[in-house]
């Protein structure tokens, strides 16, 4: 199972060489090179995961298990937008419980899922620094916080 | 007792995320008088004499830290951008709101330790915090603060934003490490001391070497005027839960007590409600009660939070407070389930013991608890993290923090853990709406 | 130098030293599960816990990744260090599920030590145990991942000595398990090695499946005749079957280590086409017949039809000294001719040399040095095969006394050929096969696992074969074939057993051959009860543990 680098687009193999140089081992760069993969691609699948292990001279199995420990990088593509609610303690006094129900109610899915026309993901997270203005969740890498019923609805609407 | 603001000084004045309003307030001043000195040396004895200590709830002297590399200095200094223990935010508001006193602090740090690459770790969800980090880097360089030869003075660096991938462990020094090197975030053990691809390393807070701009400028003597003999400065304290004004409250250290913090500062519990416990330092802090939060916000002042043998923990500022409608168990289990999830799994003690903690509080918590079950939460907690003769069953001290919690949370509320079990419920009456507090004022 | 004091006692060690490798030369056993000697050091099991007094008092370190100075004093015993091990052990057990009596490391499972000795009786975990699905790691190795305790002896053995990283640590907290990438299985050479890493029985080996347990397998001490490098290894059996082979500790020769193909390799020692009985005559004409005839009709022809310049001898690499001694003697002394050739099976990748020095030999042979230096003594100079197959097409030479004794030989177009000119062919060997097929008479031997002798290794260390098992029914030690082949010719060799031949060789060549007669000792003997591989059986043999070794009981 062989991964050519002919088929990275060129734009991303440039950005993998400009991550390279920032660190004097190749080693340095394979979290940021996994990240810019997802972001481009949204998920990073098993050839990407071969052609890094080839680009930094790192064991494929090395990679697949520095992706299953962090939350932050996937092995399946999410909805068009990810919502992250953050279930912390601060969060979670101040009712992220009850922001999780509202919107498994809305979006009709359970956490950790995905609606059916692909809009929506919605996942538990741990603290997001929203701890001053909880409840706090993070739509697509923003920070929403002091969350009340009627502000999710907005939110949800500007994303429909 | 006033505010005494030094990191959140000029917070509020309007673009100070920008170069251009961070020099009209004096800002890179510091960094002038150190390059004209031309001694990273001297940074090093001001930072000393100024007794600084880290931050991000360890409180070691910096120059403790330092000295090693007195003579070789370091190649790599890192900076934990990582911030993500429940309840403590500082760091993400300075970073968003207040990005070139940061990284001011980093270049004199870089200076005084001659490191030639500074890596930024900043954690994922950082996202804003991130942008504007980078903006402020950019400036800086345009600016000649960074590079070759900076200003002419033959010092030399570059900054780099490295973004982690989620987790709390890469907070820890050896683990952070682990993470830039392209490895799983695992602690490390051993006596090699802190290196980065095999050089010598150094890790540091962003939250702390946010301080060195004012020590450098104003010197030592002026920065231990504030807070204590052995806590000089001051330490911006992040509030959360139920009161009616959380936000970020910079004191002087020893500058007042935990009552009056939330009381004077933060409003006091939110309208209609009673305070029922606090916990002073972040997550990893056992929690108090209403009758203990009389001790001075000091580090030295804790030793013995409400009496008795049981060791508190300043912890790094992050108070949150709960008032009446917090079932303790359920706080139990909330944190159980962040720690479970957030374990490296190295060390049984942390992966399996923690799992294990989750899955007794999961039955408590449920009705579904049984009377040994809260003396075996007791005697495993103790086995994960002695309170009184560390055991080092763990790795590292992440691994004890949830022990240390659950001690504190069983000893402060024994009897509501007892309530849970005799009665097969939980006393407390939920409250199901989505609450926010009174003044929805996001404090920075 | 350094003193430290150890459970009160003073010990002289140096600076720098591991203490807990230290701990265990001076028979202090310090429990451990992710401890390896030969691989980087973690510290995260935690079993290794002990107490060492420091500037601030007693402190508790993990003695695996602590370094002597001088002054340590140190506790492993004693109230805290028994309660540290007991808990860790506790957790490491929280989600093992409870497969002792299906599970094929019983009887030799670290873990299960160490619970026996400080552990607790009753665990108290009382919730559901997580559940894992098995995998297939590549090579016939099983992954049980619920077994799995996470100490990774085995994915940094693939990274640090192998140096393949096929395997990998996935997941966090209470879920992490060993796994591999899709596509890229277990796949070096050395990979057996990890299931004898492995300190539960998480890894097995799938050929196993069918296999007495641990503890009814009597382990002989002896060496592979897998190539040329010597492994020392124990042999386990059961009723004269061979069931495993396992790597013994040898940092000079083997390390910690054995490569798979010696470790799965012996197979054909048990083959169905073991020969039983001495054949004589071709094709339509073969017919079994005794050894007396045998013996009678094979070396009356060689030696009264052709004389010494028509005739050969070939020998290949699977003769002891021993044996090698007697052949030399037969060629030269009786039957009068110089060409006595080595035909050495070659795999053509040349050798295979690991990180920390451990080497695949690219010959195949396990004693090529030890016939030629034993040959050289006689004044004999071992001929290439071939100067002896030039001379059989040419027809200089037409008759051959060839011994095999390896596992399975494809012979080559052009040997076959050879081999099909010759007048008179007489072949020593274990599995009837193409080549035993050419021959005019048929001489079962035996496999190096069923014979005493020495085999001297490509480094010239001289070392014991012991016999692991009896030799097969009707076959005969190929060096009993030779005396009787040597009586035939007039010699008058009364040889008892190897260790005879082994003091005349002695005599002739000194240095290295010394004291490799082992004393004396009963063949057969060796180790005794089998226990894991590599570093686990090294620690059994220092007494440390083992089924039955018990004095002390659980609390």
């Amino acid at each position: 199972m062989n991964s050519s680098s002919a088929e990275m687009p060129a734009a991303l193999r440039e950005g993998c060489e400009r991550l390279l140089v920032r660190y004097s081992h190749p080693e340095g760069a394979l979290l940021p090179i996994l990240q810019l993969i997802q972001r481009e691609w949204g998920e990073v699948a098993e050839e990407s995961i071969l052609y890094v292990a080839d680009l930094l001279g790192v064991a494929p199995a090395r990679i697949s298990g520095v992706m299953s420990f962090y939350p932050g990088l996937r092995r399946q593509s999410v909805g068009a937008h990810l919502i992250s609610v953050c279930r912390s303690l601060p969060c979670c006094l101040m009712g992220s419980g009850e922001v999780i129900d509202y919107l498994r109610e809305k979006l009709g899915i359970g956490v950790g899922e995905t609606t059916e026309d692909g809009r929506f993901t919605l996942v538990e997270v741990e603290c997001l620094g929203g701890c001053g203005a909880a409840p706090a969740m993070m739509v697509d890498g923003e920070l929403h916080e002091s969350l009340t019923c009627a502000r999710i609805d907005q939110l949800l609407e500007r994303l429909s | 007792m006033p505010e005494c603001r030094l990191l959140l000084r000029d917070i509020d004045i309007p673009d100070i995320e920008r170069i251009e309003a961070y020099l009209a307030c004096g800002g890179y001043r510091a960094f002038g008088k150190a390059l004209a000195a031309g001694e990273p040396e001297q940074v090093m004895a001001e930072v000393k004499a100024a007794g600084l200590q880290n931050r991000g709830g360890e409180w070691y002297p910096l120059a403790e830290r330092w000295a090693p590399h007195l003579a070789e200095g370091v190649h790599y200094l890192c900076v934990d951008a990582s911030e993500g223990e429940p309840g403590i935010y500082r760091d993400r508001k300075l970073i968003e709101r207040h990005p070139h006193q940061i990284v001011e602090g980093i270049i004199l740090a870089a200076y005084a330790l001659r490191a030639r690459v500074v890596y930024v770790y900043i954690r994922e969800e950082m996202h804003r915090g991130r942008v504007l980090l980078e903006r402020a880097v950019a400036e800086a360089g345009a600016r000649g603060f960074l590079g070759g030869n900076i200003l002419g003075s033959g010092f030399a660096l570059d900054i780099h934003l490295h973004s982690g991938a989620g987790g709390y462990i890469p907070r820890e020094p050896t683990a952070l490490l682990r993470s830039l090197e392209g490895h799983r975030a695992e602690p490390r053990q051993g006596d090699g001391g802190l290196t980065l691809f095999g050089r010598p390393a150094l890790v540091e807070n962003v939250g702390t070497l946010a301080y060195l701009p004012h020590i450098v400028d104003r010197g030592a003597v002026w920065f231990r005027e504030m807070g204590s003999e052995r806590y000089p400065g001051t330490c911006v304290f992040c509030v959360s839960g139920h009161v009616r004004r959380p936000g970020l409250y910079e004191l002087e250290i020893g500058g007042g007590t935990l009552r009056e913090l939330i009381q004077k500062f933060a409003g006091g519990v939110r309208a209609g409600h009673e305070l029922k416990g606090v916990i002073p330092g972040g997550i990893s802090s056992p929690v108090l009660r209403p009758e203990e939060l009389d001790v001075r916000l000091s580090p030295e002042e804790w030793a013995v939070p409400g009496g008795g043998d049981f060791p508190g923990a300043f912890g790094g500022g992050g108070v949150i407070v709960m008032d009446d409608t917090t079932c303790m168990v359920d706080t139990a289990l909330n944190l159980a389930r962040f720690y479970a999830r957030e374990s490296c799994g190295q060390c049984p003690a942390c992966g399996a013991g923690t799992h294990w903690l989750q899955k007794v509080l999961e039955r408590v918590e449920k009705g579904e608890g049984r009377r040994e079950d809260l003396e075996l939460l007791g005697s495993v907690s103790g086995q994960i993290a002695p309170l009184l003769e560390p055991s080092r069953t763990t790795l590292c001290s992440l691994g004890e923090e949830f022990a240390w919690s659950l001690l504190g949370l069983l000893r402060s509320f024994g009897e509501e853990f007892e309530r849970h079990v005799v009665e097969g419920r939980c006393p407390i009456e939920k409250d199901r709406r989505i609450k926010v507090p009174e003044t929805v004022s996001v404090r920075f | 130098m350094a003193t430290i004091t150890l459970d009160g006692r003073q010990v002289e060690t140096r600076e720098g030293e591991n203490l807990l490798l230290v701990a265990l030369e001076q028979g202090v056993y310090i429990p451990h599960l992710c401890f390896h000697p030969a691989l980087s050091a973690p510290a995260g099991c935690r079993l290794c816990l002990v107490e060492v007094k420091g500037a601030a008092g007693w402190e508790m370190v993990t003695s695996c990744d602590t370094r002597i100075v001088d002054g340590m004093v140190v506790n492993t015993e004693g109230e805290r260090v028994a309660q540290a091990r007991a808990a860790v052990l506790e957790f490491a057990l929280l989600n093992h599920p409870l497969d002792c009596p299906v599970c094929d490391k019983a009887g030799e499972c670290e873990l299960q030590e160490h619970v026996h000795v400080h552990g607790c009786a009753v665990g108290r975990f009382d919730e559901k145990k997580l559940t894992q699905p098995k995998k297939v790691l590549g090579k016939g190795v099983l992954l049980h991942a619920e077994r799995c305790i996470g100490c990774t002896r085995c994915v940094r053995f693939c990274d640090e000595i192998a140096g393949t990283s096929e395997l990998g640590i996935f997941a966090r907290g209470a879920r992490v398990e060993v796994g591999v990438f899709p596509g890229v299985e277990l796949g070096n050479d050395l990979a057996g090695n990890v299931v004898d890493l492995c300190p539960v029985g998480a890894l097995t080996d799938g050929e196993l499946a069918v296999a007495p347990p641990a503890w009814k397998l009597k382990g002989i001490d002896s060496i592979c005749p897998g190539c040329s490098a010597g492994c020392n290894v124990r042999v386990d059996v059961q009723r004269g079957r061979i069931f495993r082979l396992r790597p013994r500790v040898n940092l000079d020769v083997n390390r910690y280590w054995m490569c798979d193909d010696g470790r799965y390799g012996w197979r054909y020692v048990h083959a169905e086409r073991r020969l039983g009985t001495p054949r004589c005559g071709r094709g339509t004409a073969e017919r079994s017949v005794s050894w007396d005839e045998a013996i009678g009709a094979a070396s009356q022809r060689l030696v009264q039809q052709f004389g010494p310049e028509s005739i050969a001898v070939i020998c290949s690499g699977f003769q002891t000294n021993e044996e090698g001694f007697l052949l030399a003697r037969l060629a030269t002394d009786l039957w009068r001719t110089q060409q006595l050739a080595l035909w050495s099976r070659n795999d053509g990748r040349g050798d295979v040399k690991f990180t920390d020095g451990f080497t695949l030999r690219g010959d195949r042979s396990p004693n090529t040095r030890g016939l030629r230096e034993v040959g050289a003594g006689l004044g004999l100079e071992l001929l290439p095969s071939e100067f002896i197959w030039s001379k059989i097409e040419r027809g200089e030479i037409r008759a051959v006394l060839l011994l095999g004794g390896g596992g399975e030989v494809e012979l080559e177009e052009r040997v076959r050929r050879v081999l099909e000119h010759l007048e008179w062919l007489v072949v020593v060997d274990i599995l009837d096969s193409e080549l035993t097929r050419l021959a005019d008479v048929v001489l079962p031997g035996v496999s190096a696992f069923e014979k005493e002798g020495s085999f001297t290794n490509v480094d010239g260390r001289v070392q014991w074969v012991r016999r692991a098992i009896p030799p097969l029914a009707g076959a005969l030690p190929d060096w009993q074939i030779l005396q009787k082949l040597g009586e035939e010719g007039g010699g008058e060799w009364h040889y008892k057993s190897p260790l005879e031949i082994n003091a005349e060789i002695e005599q002739l060549l000194g240095g290295r051959y010394a004291g490799t007669g082992d004393g004396g000792r009963e063949p057969g003997s060796g180790s005794g009860q089998a226990y894991g591989g590599g570093w686990a059986d090294w620690l059994q043999r220092c007494g440390f543990f083992g089924v039955g070794d018990h004095t002390k009981s659980s609390h």
